[in-house]
């Protein structure tokens, strides 16, 4: 294959399989993976029509024989790592997410050779090592490779060669195209166009009165083209999690907030990353969500002052009402290194950043439960704690 | 299906053969297991020590869930799934 050659693999069903492969006796039974909705399915489940998303009551209602497991977050994440490892064998270039991974095979061995053999040994590695089967597509770009095992999942290989990504992508319905989601496709319906084939045909200033500013990127995948590069650095670091019971105690609420907080400046210091933005989500016991955000302009990431950030910016929009769920997320990422000096230097700020170099060393070396601050110290008692720290019950990941 | 959790440590006869660990017999409550299985493997960090997990299935049909954290040099026996 000459020119690009981009490869996506996809875990399958990775909770329920992971769960399946520890525990023999749950294989070809329907497992669901989830605290409160489904996070994942197994096949066995899908078949029998749960899906994720669903409140797991709904779901043992209409199957009464699944298996329902509360998920094991770093199970998961060692499992993906030791898959990610194999493809990091075949080039550098990896880009990993939770359960799926894009590797940019060009310039490597690897991409004169034939890509369905690569994709048929990197499957069966990946089965000898974890007992997990994943989905292999390959070509020209991200958007392509990633239809391709689309159409092959589970346990598939798919390669789409160069030159035929825009006959690819013809018959496809627009909701495949990525950039185009479930309102764009409503919209679209509307004007009865359901294929890419359609919506090619359309000039391109009628596509940027549908779509703005993305219409240049959307033309151009509509044609099979993705000039899209992912970012070497995330745009934003948010954690969030749900309460166990909908919570009405504010210290509990702040205490959670704090060591979200605290997560999450942690993730930005071993990035480089200095936020220009602190926002934060509360979602209440009724379902409605709020977010509300302030600038964040501090030359360093103390805990202490994204909390400071992130409790006004909560007073502001908390009702004082029954809280399901409360996240924290630090955007408007720089590397630190872009950050403005001062003149005299500043002594409290590198006494601080000092501290906080010094925690992050010890939380590194015995885990980040080795150290509690005394602001989160009242979630002892309500929350499990691993060598992770709390154990939460909906944690979220950097973006 | 019962998943018991135990939090024991135990003592485990163990291959250590070209740098993989894989355990073969271990001895709870005085009864000796034959590992007739190793169901799967992972590797975690309690910090900077490595722990090295494994679903095991023993000589009476059990599922276990076991650990080896490479610092202290101590096996773990973490849950027991059980068929209801």
């Amino acid at each position: 294959m000459t020119g690009r050659l981009v490869m996506y693999l996809d875990i399958d069903a990775f909770f329920p399989s992971v769960e399946q492969v520890r525990f023999p006796a749950l294989r070809g039974r329907p497992v669901v993976v989830g605290s409160g909705v489904v996070a994942s399915s197994s096949y066995e489940a899908r078949r029998r029509g749960l899906k994720t998303g669903m409140a797991i009551a709904s779901a043992v209602r209409i199957c009464p024989q699944a298996v329902v497991l509360k998920g094991h977050q770093h199970v998961y994440a060692a499992f993906a790592e030791r898959i990610f490892d194999r493809c990091r064998d075949l080039t550098p270039a990896v880009e990993t997410y939770l359960d799926e991974a894009f590797c940019d095979l060009t310039d490597t061995p690897t991409a004169d050779r034939d890509p369905a053999l690569v994709g048929r040994e990197l499957k069966s590695a990946v089965k000898d090592e974890t007992g997990l089967g994943v989905t292999v597509g390959f070509g020209p770009n991200r958007m392509v490779a990633k239809l391709a095992a689309k159409d092959v999942k589970p346990d598939g290989v798919a390669v789409v060669a160069a030159g035929a990504e825009e006959a690819f992508m013809e018959d496809r319905a627009v909701g495949d195209v990525a950039g185009i989601g479930p309102r764009s496709v409503e919209m679209l319906r509307q004007i009865n166009v359901t294929r890419v084939s359609e919506l090619k045909r359309f000039p391109r200033p009628y596509l940027e009165s549908l779509f703005g500013k993305s219409a240049f990127l959307i033309g151009e995948r509509l044609r099979g083209r993705d000039p899209y590069v992912a970012p070497t650095f995330p745009r934003s670091i948010s954690r969030e999690t749900s309460f166990a019971r909908d919570a009405l105690d504010l210290e509990e609420i702040l205490a959670t907030l704090y060591y979200l907080s605290e997560r999450a400046c942690r993730s930005a210091r071993a990035l480089g990353a200095l936020p220009g933005r602190v926002t934060v989500k509360v979602r209440y016991g009724d379902g409605s969500c709020e977010t509300a955000s302030a600038g964040y302009r501090e030359a360093s990431v103390l805990d202490a002052a994204v909390f400071e950030a992130a409790r006004a910016i909560f007073a502001r929009i908390y009702r004082r009402c029954r809280l399901r769920l409360v996240g924290v997320a630090l955007s408007a990422l720089a590397h630190v290194e872009t950050r403005q000096g001062t003149l005299y230097g500043d002594v409290r700020r590198d006494r601080l950043e000092g501290l906080y170099g010094s925690l992050d060393a010890i939380r590194s070396k015995y885990g980040h439960a080795a150290v509690v601050a005394g602001r989160s110290v009242s979630l002892i008692n309500r929350l499990e704690r691993d060598s992770y720290g709390y154990v939460l019950r909906t944690p979220s990941l950097t973006k | 299906m019962l998943v018991e959790h135990l939090d024991e440590k135990v003592k485990v006869r163990a291959d250590f053969g070209g740098g993989i660990v894989k355990p073969l017999v271990f001895m709870r409550r005085g009864q000796i297991h034959k590992v007739t299985k190793v169901n799967c493997y992972w590797m975690d960090r309690e910090g900077s020590a490595k722990v090295h997990y494994f679903s095991v299935t023993s000589d009476s049909g059990d599922v276990y869930q076991m650990h080896f954290n490479s610092d202290d040099m101590v096996w773990h026996l973490d849950l027991v799934m059980v068929e209801s």
